[in-house]
């Protein structure tokens, strides 16, 4: 029927694109509530830190990009709660500082400009069957993860105060939280691309916001609009030979001016 | 015979809190008995806020001690048993897309953890309380679409879906018209009247606290009064806390 399925290229970039699909959203929905989109962008520059020294230092540049976006971001939330610097200042910090030191490594290390340029923008022909391991196996534990936790993230998002008073560890499921996005920039690198990846997490969520649902179907919503906008945006990408990331996020804000002029008052 | 058991469910000794050099709060000592109705007042500062953001564990006092139904409040675990609604509803967020539903259902949120269910008698519990604030119509509406005093019903349903045995209020009557405050303290009435329920509310207006309250306590950093509202001389203590110059006007919120 279509022969594009009949390349196994495409068919693991489906599988991935699915499992950052569900997941990048689900955690976007907590980021944007928050007004945290910004940590999406952060992350995935950090991520792109660790590529680079994954790249120089011979190890996988997946591992490179987790841990450094782990650790970025668990340092990120400390600084924000410690109250030393103001939210939206840590977040440049890190997003420029990061971006500096993967440059200056990339300039060193003569050769590796090629590879880099791929995880910049994403590249449906990247994905191996390893890398299909690895995001069913991290999506999987992200999404039952968020599930479980999903009424201390709901009343965490709704106000601090009250869920201090009833309790929960806030600055713990925060962090938790940050890790979270970070699993999920560092899986989503290969399909979208390290600059395009904040899209993915943060437009099927303001999409879905024009639709004022409940909280529940916001989520689900924004989770169906990024299906769409990957599954749309790798078919076009294979048959018009397009840039995978920013043909799936041409789709998402597509799907976002549509939401917001069907729904203007 | 343990001071829970003795209907004495709050009861703070020696309590002192420091922002910085500031003194917020020195030697305040006091004690609430289980269905107690009590309105706290005190100029701006005088660290009426903070003594409740330390009765729920929000802040950790310099010195003094706490007793909450009868346990040192460090090793309390059952935190639902006091419930609260912030100041104005303060750092709550809401351009937040919830709906009424799903803002009164996290209420439940400390009492199921990560994997409990609602059980029949929860839902039961969210049913009668929908009822009695009458905010069963607005259960489909977006919180952001609802007024001052309709969020702050939400609110206060939102505290008492986990059956708790203190309700604490932190001015909670900001924003909200005259009308929609008269039906709120008559709620709050009711609550304590009919269901035994223990309130706290800090409050700037003393004649609400006399015409509602039970008893009445007056902050300046130090305990000025503490005390039944049929026995309180209005006019001395407001000149404690606020001066000579301040003349006392009555009211009838009509």
């Amino acid at each position: 029927m279509l022969e594009i399925f009949q390349y196994d290229f495409i068919a693991r970039a489906l599988i991935v694109g699915v499992v950052i699909s569900v997941i990048a959203p689900l955690i976007g929905t907590f980021l944007v509530v928050k007004r945290y989109s910004l940590i999406a962008d952060t992350l995935s520059h950090v991520s792109l830190l660790g590529v680079a020294i994954g790249m120089f230092m011979g190890f996988s540049p997946f591992i490179g990009a987790l841990l450094m976006a782990v650790l970025s971001g668990v340092g990120m939330e400390e600084l924000r709660e410690r109250k030393n610097l103001l939210g939206d200042s840590v977040l440049a910090l890190f997003l420029s500082g990061s971006l500096a030191i993967a440059v200056v490594l990339v300039s060193l290390a003569k050769g590796l400009n090629v590879n880099f340029v791929s995880y910049l923008f994403g590249s449906i022909n990247t994905v191996s069957q390893g890398d299909i391991y690895t995001v069913i196996i991290l999506g999987l534990v992200t999404f039952l993860f968020m599930t479980v936790f999903y009424r201390q993230f709901f009343l965490i998002a709704l106000s601090e105060d009250l869920a201090r008073a009833a309790g929960l560890p806030v600055r713990l499921i925060n962090i938790l939280l940050v890790i979270m996005a970070a699993i999920t920039v560092s899986l989503a690198m290969r399909i979208v691309g390290v600059l395009l990846i904040s899209a993915l997490m943060i437009i099927p969520v303001i999409s879905g916001l024009q639709w004022e649902k409940n909280f529940k179907q916001t989520i689900f919503i924004a989770v169906l609009f990024s299906l769409v906008s990957v599954i749309t945006g790798i078919v076009f990408s294979y048959y018009f030979s397009l840039a995978s990331g920013g043909t799936i996020v041409i789709v998402n804000l597509v799907i976002f001016i549509f939401s917001y002029l069907y729904n203007r008052d | 015979m343990s001071a829970a058991d003795s209907g004495q469910i709050i009861k703070v000794s020696g309590l002192s809190f420091n922002y910085g050099r500031n003194k917020i709060l020195d030697e305040v000592n006091f004690d609430v008995s289980k269905g107690d109705y009590l309105g706290i007042i005190g100029p701006n500062g005088s660290g009426k806020s903070t003594l409740i953001k330390i009765l729920l564990g929000l802040i950790k006092p310099d010195s003094g001690e706490i007793t909450l139904f009868g346990e040192d409040i460090s090793r309390l675990k059952d935190r639902f048993r006091l419930a609260y609604v912030p100041q104005g509803i303060s750092g709550t967020n809401f351009d937040f897309p919830a709906t009424v539903n799903e803002v009164i259902e996290s209420g439940l949120t400390p009492k199921l953890g990560l994997f409990g269910r609602q059980s029949h008698k929860d839902r039961q519990t969210i049913k009668t309380i929908d009822q009695l604030t009458g905010i069963e119509k607005l259960k489909d509406k977006l919180i952001n679409h609802l007024s001052g005093g309709e969020r702050q019903l939400v609110f206060i349903a939102r505290a008492l879906v986990g059956r708790p045995e203190v309700l604490i209020l932190d001015e909670p009557t900001t924003g909200v018209d005259i009308a929609s405050q008269e039906r709120f303290y008559a709620f709050l009435k009711r609550l304590n009247g009919e269901y035994g329920m223990t309130i706290m509310f800090i409050s700037h207006d003393v004649e609400i606290i006399t015409k509602e309250a039970t008893h009445i306590m007056c902050l300046n950093k130090k305990l000025v009064c503490h005390t039944h509202t049929k026995h309180f001389d209005k006019e001395k203590i407001i000149k404690e806390l606020y001066g000579d110059k301040i003349k006392t006007l009555t009211h009838s919120h009509q």
